[in-house]
């Protein structure tokens, strides 16, 4: 039976061999060792700027898009510590609605975004989804 | 409002890195045909950086030149891989979702029609099944030599002579041919991207 230390030591391992950048598979294994943190225990509803924040990045466009790539490994099928959701934000006023995956998958295929409470389409609807990030079952492990 | 980026802020980024292109329209591809047209963008954006840094390559065997091509698609989080243990040694596999979706590629450095022969031979009879998540992939003909356009026409023109029946379609870029056979293992149609990859440099 593996202790945590030797399961994020895994992650980082296998971070370290998938990724051929070197500047993003540093920010992934930053990112991997603040999930794994008790700080991130309770962590549940995950967006780029909250990651930012925590970690202390600069917000440029550069940094963004080396987050972007970092969350899309650490959240793909070979890593697979986070899911990545999304939600509508269609007025500043209202709740965020939650995305089915298929109805963005759709909304890339077509064009057009479908409201799923209202049935409308939603107009500009790339200004107004908006993906965040929840911890999977193999990230909670190591904390339970 | 979110605490968050949008799918528009998104886009703009790939202005800062290429390989952020695509990037949201990969993850959420759930059907095999949208992962095969965002893969074709992607390896023809790959393939751009290919030719844009050829000097580099010219003493690049077919396979290093291919571990090349694997690297970027990796960088877009493709699980993309090297004479992996698939029905053989095929020289390029990407699969996506799981697994859930495969497509493959034969590589060869151009060295005329009767060796590229050899590579379709590998994809379409030994390496790929043609199944309904598989029946799409491809073949890229590395040009180190002058005229690839010719060198890929000259391919065309042979395989032709090999495959019974045979529907060639052109694209928008001429260095790119689509074929589609029967695959000999399913009976499906089976649909190839042929792609010259321009590498001569003088």
């Amino acid at each position: 039976m593996k202790t945590k230390e030797q399961i994020i030591e895994d992650w980082l391992d296998e971070t370290n061999r998938d990724i051929p950048s070197s500047d993003v598979a540093s920010l992934c294994s930053e990112i991997i060792g603040f999930l794994a943190s008790s700080k991130a225990k309770h962590f549940n509803h995950i967006t780029f700027m909250s990651l930012f924040t925590e970690l202390q990045l600069e917000h440029s466009s550069v940094e963004q898009a080396k987050a972007l790539k970092a969350l899309d490994y650490i959240s793909s099928a070979k890593l697979h510590l986070l899911d990545m959701k999304f939600q509508l934000y269609e007025t500043e006023h209202e709740d965020p609605i939650e995305l089915e995956t298929e109805l963005i998958s759709d909304a890339y295929k077509t064009g057009v975004l479908f409201n799923p409470e209202t049935g409308e389409p939603v107009e500009n609807f790339k200004e107004k989804v908006f993906p965040y990030f929840t911890r999977t079952q193999k990230l909670m492990s190591i904390h339970a | 409002m979110p605490n968050s980026i949008s799918l528009e802020q998104i886009e703009y980024l790939a202005k800062y890195d290429l390989e952020v292109k695509n990037l949201i329209a990969r993850k959420v591809a759930n059907n095999y045909e949208q992962f095969v047209n965002i893969l074709h963008d992607d390896l023809d954006d790959s393939i751009q950086h290919l030719t844009q840094n050829r000097h580099l390559y010219q003493n690049f065997s077919e396979d290093q030149i291919s571990v090349n091509l694997i690297g970027m698609l990796k960088a877009r989080n493709y699980d993309a891989d090297h004479d992996s243990q698939h029905g053989g040694h095929v020289d390029i596999i990407v699969k996506h979702q799981f697994g859930k979706f495969e497509w493959l590629g034969e590589a060869k450095i151009w060295g005329g029609p009767a060796y590229m022969a050899d590579g379709w031979a590998q994809l379409n009879k030994r390496y790929s099944a043609g199944t309904i998540n598989d029946n799409h992939g491809g073949i890229l003909l590395y040009v180190k030599a002058p005229n690839a356009v010719a060198k890929l026409n000259d391919w065309i023109d042979h395989l032709k002579t090999i495959e019974d029946e045979i529907k060639i379609s052109s694209e928008t870029n001429p260095l790119v041919k689509n074929t589609i056979t029967k695959h000999p293992s399913s009976g499906l149609d089976y649909r190839v991207r042929h792609i010259a990859v321009v590498l001569n440099h003088n």
